[in-house]
């Protein structure tokens, strides 16, 4: 990226919301398989220094992990297994769909801002999206995780590979604010093409405004969740699209080819509403049933609470998960 | 149904469109609204779409609904015959006032009697019912309708009344009733109240009883027609009635030099004492004469005053003379002018074929040399006569001519006859005589088809036996009004052998010197036009000898008559012409028939009226009296135009009220009420079903709906009330599952 093009990376981080993720360390729910030492355990047990539990002994395991001591004072044999710690790999899903450059709040000095917001100086979902997915990158890499960052659209448009290199965060932060909004969304073919290039687990941010079929979207979910990934699904929305707020009958027109319509929006404003839960709850339980996280983003609102609060619930689960 | 004003009607149905078109023209200036969350609105939108279409037409229905009926309301339709709806103002009023002359009869404390007539109607309207409608119709000539079709804004009828004032003009009651008869025509017989509240005293300058009113009886039995109880009580009034120069043309050459001036004064009154009335002359161009007091006796209506004045200075000019009298009860008919011309010599125009050589004998000279000689007896003589080929006739001929003596009319061509036409019906003078070469005059039938006088000649001449004379005792006509105290001794010596004869049964002759059989020698007419069915005459005068003046056809040019009739013809001739233009106010005269390059006529007192280019006329009826100038389109001055008033429309003599009744209930059933009890009329009313109230009643209960309904359909209030569930804590960000 041009330096001329380029945005200051400190721009997206507000203060506030820096100050509300600082105690909080990204957990994997999941055991990552890290080729470097990291806070996330691995799935590789034995070779680490830190004891995890003991299993019997079964044809086949190499004896130099038979726990003598235990053999002496109960006659049985028993495998000692270890937990090693290791580095986690981020993979930062942004949606640059053509509906993710609407926006009702106006952009205020030194907010910086995606190509979405320059034109008419509004603060889109993209620029919502990229501004609590740098974020978390900033968090990642900051604990010596590897980010990677993925923008698509109807097919996968950039892809940033994972890195935990110092210059990665500012990589990610010139991508997103020059990224083109213009397409329509598909996210199981997206789906497809990333996972074709993880091999790895990771763990998936997919931040997007998740207008598609919600069935599409369980598909792509089920995809994750088969190939063993853990996904959070940040729901990015603006808040007239959450309350449909109008007065005056008018014409919509779709951003992403939808047509034109003629509505009186205060008539419509129920059925609307009830169409808008009904996505959201699909796509909620479609989450939930894998065991994802969801979390809904509201562009008028400051990213900072919500996300600590998403960090702090997935440090207690890990913790749980660790003792129990 | 009918409705009182159609126009709020059509206006309402036109204004139905408003809603639609706003709804139209909104449709196509909102900007597009970009929106990302399309799938979710199409969604609604699908589901909706059917019962928000239904919602919408049902408000737009409602909408062109309010407004139409609305309108509909406004244009206060009547069912009468309906017979379920309550009165509340559905009445057509036309309040027909007379502001003639005779209305403008002045109390001592200075009101006049149409002011009494415009206050009455004035409480009259503010009495009435606000729905009523109301139109006026003025009924001095030109009779004027105001307010049609009429209106119930009667604050505007209020601020119309008190703005009007008695006009000089006469009344024309009948006209007033015809033109209202055409207006109530418009509306529905038997569906709709009409009432016609005439204000007139009826006084002999109001009303004519000789002339009936129209017979509203057979027409519209149905309009209610309210009058006022008839003036009983004549004040004392006098007038000037008329000015009567003994000649309107004056030699300033004349002999005498002085002219005599009659001034005719006309009085009525219940109680005619002796009193006296001071008659004041005046005038530009004459020397000042004294007022002349007149002393009437009891009882005496009418006196004559004799004016002599001194023309001054010898230029060819118009004087014109004022007559006036003291102030008294109407003030319009104390003043009266006339107009004189003064004239140092007059221009004859004679048309005749030149004669060269040596002059012939007496007993074979030409009647254009005995006409020349009749003129010209002496070398200073009042009278200049040019003469004229007939072939070589021109426009510049006749411009300057007092008079034409036409003594060839065989050998003038078409467009000499055109010219001629022209100058007479500018009001010229034309004496014409038959050649006395001839004996087959076949010349009389393009003469009467140029001149459109019904005149019938025999070709041939006649020759009575042994001649004949003229008779004794002559017809009294205005031309001959001088000489004819002098006839009965200069007339019988005249003898006629040849002569014309005429078909006398023809009703345009007038007979000025007739033999001793009764046939006429000289006659006079009129030229007269048929345009479009209107008869207009001509402001000329056509004089004929029926016999050539020469010694052949009679002995005329040889007698002591000759000289003096011809003098008489033609000056008398040409006073007779002045007279008989007469104008009065409230009428649109023809001045471009006398001025044919008359662009306006100029009051004293300012104001200008413009010539009406179609008609020649002005544009507007001449409303005050007096002198007016006449300029043409570089606004220099052609001429002045007296205006008088008509004594007749003056006459303020009250009628007998059982003769007036008479009069009235020939035309219908009249209702007559007392002048100060018009307010009570106002309430009288038939019994009528206005739907205005109904349909107003209506429009709010529709207009009470439509709020509330696009209220509902706004889903307004329950979009403030609730909020979108999608909304709030950060919990509920997390979807709710943590």
């Amino acid at each position: 990226m041009a330096d001329s093009q380029s945005v200051r990376a400190e721009q997206y981080l507000a203060p506030e919301t820096l100050v509300q993720l600082a105690p909080f360390e990204l957990r994997a729910k999941m055991i990552v398989e890290g080729v470097m030492s990291g806070m996330h355990r691995s799935p590789y047990q034995g070779m680490a220094v830190e004891f995890a539990q003991h299993r019997q002994y079964v044809a086949g395991d190499d004896p130099k992990h038979l726990d003598w001591k235990v053999f002496g004072r109960s006659d049985k044999l028993y495998i000692k297994q270890y937990q090693q710690e290791t580095n986690l790999d981020i993979i930062l899903l942004v949606d640059a769909s053509a509906s993710m450059s609407y926006g009702t709040l106006t952009v205020k000095k030194d907010w910086g801002g995606t190509t979405a917001s320059r034109a008419r100086k509004l603060w889109t979902k993209f620029d919502h999206a990229t501004a609590t997915a740098v974020g978390l990158a900033y968090l990642c890499l900051h604990q010596q995780d590897r980010v990677g960052v993925c923008v698509y659209a109807d097919e996968l448009k950039t892809m940033i590979r994972r890195s935990s290199a110092r210059s990665q965060w500012r990589s990610i932060v010139n991508t997103l604010s020059t990224e083109p909004v213009e397409e329509k969304t598909n996210l199981v073919k997206v789906t497809e093409q990333v996972l074709g290039k993880i091999n790895n687990r990771a763990l998936f941010f997919i931040l997007s405004d998740l207008f598609d079929d919600p069935e599409n979207i369980r598909q792509s979910l089920a995809r994750f969740k088969h190939r063993g990934h853990d996904v959070v699904l940040i729901h990015t929305m603006d808040k007239q699209e959450l309350e449909f707020d109008f007065a005056q009958p008018a014409p919509f027109l779709g951003l992403e080819g939808e047509g034109r319509v003629r509505v009186d929006p205060r008539a419509l404003r129920d059925a609307y509403l009830e169409a808008v839960h009904e996505h959201v709850d699909k796509v909620t339980k479609a989450a939930r049933g894998f065991g994802f996280d969801y979390v809904r983003l509201n562009t008028h609102e400051s990213v900072g609470p919500t996300l600590a609060y998403l960090l702090a619930r997935r440090n207690a689960q890990s913790k749980r998960s660790k003792t129990g | 149904m009918t409705l009182v004003t159609a126009g709020f009607a059509i206006a309402g149905l036109l204004a139905m469109s408003i809603p639609i078109l706003i709804h139209l023209l909104s449709r196509q200036r909102r900007k597009p609204v970009e929106w990302a969350a399309m799938k979710f609105l199409l969604e609604a939108y699908r589901k909706h779409k059917r019962r928000l279409q239904i919602e919408q037409l049902i408000l737009l229905a409602l909408r062109c609904l309010i407004i139409g009926l609305f309108g509909l309301a406004l244009a206060r339709p009547l069912l009468k015959n309906a017979g379920i709806l309550d009165a509340g103002g559905d009445r057509i009023v036309y309040i027909v006032l007379d502001d003639g002359l005779a209305s403008s009869v002045t109390d001592d404390d200075g009101s006049t009697t149409f002011d009494a007539h415009r206050d009455a109607a004035i409480r009259f309207v503010q009495e009435l019912a606000p729905g009523d409608t109301v139109g006026v119709v003025l009924a001095s000539q030109p009779v004027e309708i105001m307010l049609n079709p009429p209106t119930a804004d009667h604050g505007a009828v209020v601020r119309l009344l008190e703005g009007l004032e008695p006009k000089a003009s006469a009344t024309d009651l009948d006209g007033a009733m015809r033109v209202l008869m055409d207006a109530v025509a418009d509306t529905e017989a038997g569906t709709e109240d009409v009432t016609v509240f005439l204000l007139s005293e009826f006084r002999e300058g109001s009303a004519t009883l000789d002339a009936p009113l129209p017979a509203w009886r057979e027409r519209r039995p149905d309009v209610r027609l309210v009058t006022l109880q008839p003036a009983v009580q004549t004040p004392t009034n006098v007038q000037v009635e008329s000015i009567e120069p003994v000649s309107r043309v004056v030699l300033s050459s004349g002999a005498a030099g002085r002219e005599q001036i009659l001034v005719r004064l006309a009085r009525q009154g219940d109680s005619l004492e002796r009193d006296v009335s001071r008659v004041r002359l005046s005038g530009d161009g004459m020397a000042p004469v004294e007022p002349r007091a007149v002393t009437w006796d009891p009882g005496q209506t009418s006196a004559d005053v004799e004016f002599m004045i001194d023309p001054i200075g010898t230029d060819d000019g118009e004087i014109v003379l004022t007559a006036e009298i003291d102030h008294d009860a109407v003030p319009d008919d104390n003043v009266r002018h006339v107009l004189l011309d003064l004239r140092e010599r007059l221009r004859i125009l004679l048309i005749d074929r030149r004669r060269f050589g040596f002059e012939p004998s007496v007993d074979r000279l030409s009647a254009g040399s005995w006409m020349r000689r009749a003129l010209e007896p002496i070398d200073v003589s009042p009278m200049e006569v040019v003469e004229v080929e007939p072939a070589a006739l021109d426009i510049a001929d006749i411009r300057t001519t007092d008079a034409i003596i036409l003594v060839r009319p065989d050998l003038i061509a078409d467009d000499g006859w055109e010219l001629i036409r022209t100058y007479v019906d500018a009001g010229g003078l034309l004496f014409i005589a038959p050649p006395g070469e001839l004996n087959v005059h076949q010349w009389t039938e393009t003469f009467t088809q140029a001149m459109d006088l019904a005149w019938t000649f025999d070709l041939e001449v006649d020759e009575p036996g042994g001649g004949l004379a003229l008779a004794d005792v002559q017809p009294a006509t205005e031309v001959l009004s001088l000489l004819s105290s002098e006839l009965e001794v200069l007339a019988p010596p005249v003898r006629v052998y040849r002569r014309l004869r005429v078909d006398t049964t023809d009703t345009d002759i007038t007979p000025v010197l007739d033999l001793t059989d009764g046939s006429p020698l000289l006659i006079a007419g009129t030229p007269r036009t048929d345009t479009d069915g209107a008869v207009v005459s001509s402001n000329g005068l056509v004089l004929m000898l029926l016999a050539a003046p020469e010694l052949a056809w009679t002995n005329l040019p040889s007698k002591p008559l000759m000289v003096p009739l011809a003098h008489e013809l033609v000056r008398q001739g040409l006073s007779s012409i002045r007279s008989s233009v007469r104008h009065m106010v409230g009428a649109r005269p023809r001045i471009r028939a006398m001025y044919a390059d008359a662009r306006a006529l100029e009051h004293p007192d300012g104001g200008a009226i413009t010539i009406d280019d179609s008609d020649g006329r002005p544009v507007a009826a001449l409303t005050r009296s007096g002198v007016y100038t006449v300029r043409d389109r570089g606004n220099q001055s052609m001429g002045l135009m007296a205006v008088n008033v008509d004594p007749q429309a003056g006459n303020i003599t009250a009628q007998s009220p059982e003769q007036v009744d008479l009069w009235l209930k020939a035309s219908g059933d009249w209702s007559v009420f007392a002048a100060d009890a018009s307010e009570q009329l106002a309430g009288e009313r038939d019994e009528g079903a206005p739907l205005a109230m109904w349909l107003l009643i209506a429009v709010l209960a529709l207009v009470t709906v439509e709020t509330v309904l696009a209220r509902i359909f706004s889903h307004a209030t329950r979009q403030r009330r609730e909020s979108t569930g999608l909304q709030g804590s950060v919990r509920g960000a997390m979807g709710g599952s943590a």
